[in-house]
């Protein structure tokens, strides 16, 4: 039980601290970055497996954290207001031309 | 020189659709699969709401006691483990206990099944018994008493997956035992 309540505090803190920091590793992963994921990574295992390192326990964990993900992915789809909080938004940008058409 | 003309038809490992396009991808077998993901995603949500429910140990389903019927002796104990976790197994001498001469000359005894040791992993007990003696299959603690409630705590860390038992008893007295399952 409590991996669970620790893996979706730990994967709302992820996501809040990571938003936070503006640039998002992943698209242009640099080393720096590398080491951002890693040892938040590495700092919230512990916290999120406690003293418990049986099979049942990663396994809940692994479960909870991939139900997190679908479940924020949902909320990015349904709720746009709310997508615009978790990640940057896309923008297209158009350009008028002489000719009144638009590029993008 | 007249040209070769190949007759055999094309092969290759992309999904055709109507056997005709080689499309790079099928559509039917992508339904099917996102049938199935589907329904893992609902056996994975039907695990999490069972694990915190504590089915898989650790949490309120798991957590069950045992009471002696003259109600001097209680256990509280996870009946689901899980293997190499620590845990606690607490013995509470209630009021009930010297009434009923469980605690007797400022001492209580408690008998336990060897496999608190063997297959449960008991690491350690608190208080630290007066004496500890080896005797039917199993160890005769003595602890020195005050007045009640007195618990007696066993730190487990099962050692082995599967079906466990225990069984604890104040000489002479009723003999508590539970099944407990030791979860990988």
């Amino acid at each position: 039980m409590y991996t669970v309540l620790h893996a979706i505090g730990g994967y709302l803190l992820l996501l809040l601290a990571l938003r936070a920091l503006r640039r998002r590793p992943g698209a242009q992963m640099t080393p720096f970055e590398f080491v951002l994921i890693f040892l938040m990574g590495g700092i919230i295992i512990l916290t999120t497996m406690d003293d418990d390192h049986s099979v049942t326990n990663s396994t809940m964990g692994v479960i909870t954290i991939g139900l997190m993900h679908r479940l924020v992915a949902l909320i990015r789809q349904r709720f746009p207001r709310v997508a615009a909080l978790i990640a940057t938004a896309k923008h297209l940008c158009f350009s008028r031309t002489a000719n009144g058409k638009r590029n993008r | 020189m007249p040209l070769s003309v190949p007759t055999e038809p094309v092969q290759d490992s992309v999904a055709r659709v109507n056997d005709e396009l080689a499309v790079g991808s099928d559509l039917d077998f992508q339904r099917r699969w996102w049938k199935f993901e589907r329904g893992v995603w609902i056996f994975f949500t039907l695990l999490i709401v069972l694990d915190v429910l504590g089915l898989f140990g650790r949490g309120p389903l798991a957590n069950a006691r045992l009471r002696a019927s003259d109600g001097s002796v209680e256990v509280t104990y996870e009946r689901v483990e899980r293997h190499g976790t620590p845990s606690v197994l607490t013995v509470h001498f209630g009021p009930a206990a010297v009434q009923e001469g469980v605690v007797k000359n400022g001492k209580v005894r408690l008998w336990v099944r060897h496999d608190l040791v063997k297959d449960l992993g008991n690491q350690r007990v608190s208080p630290q018994p007066e004496s500890s003696t080896l005797e039917r299959g199993g160890i005769l603690y003595t602890f020195p008493a005050g007045p009640p409630p007195l618990a007696v705590q066993f730190s487990l860390q099962p050692t082995s997956v599967g079906p466990a038992s225990v069984a604890l008893q104040v000489p002479g007295r009723e003999r508590l035992s539970a099944n407990i399952f030791v979860m990988p």
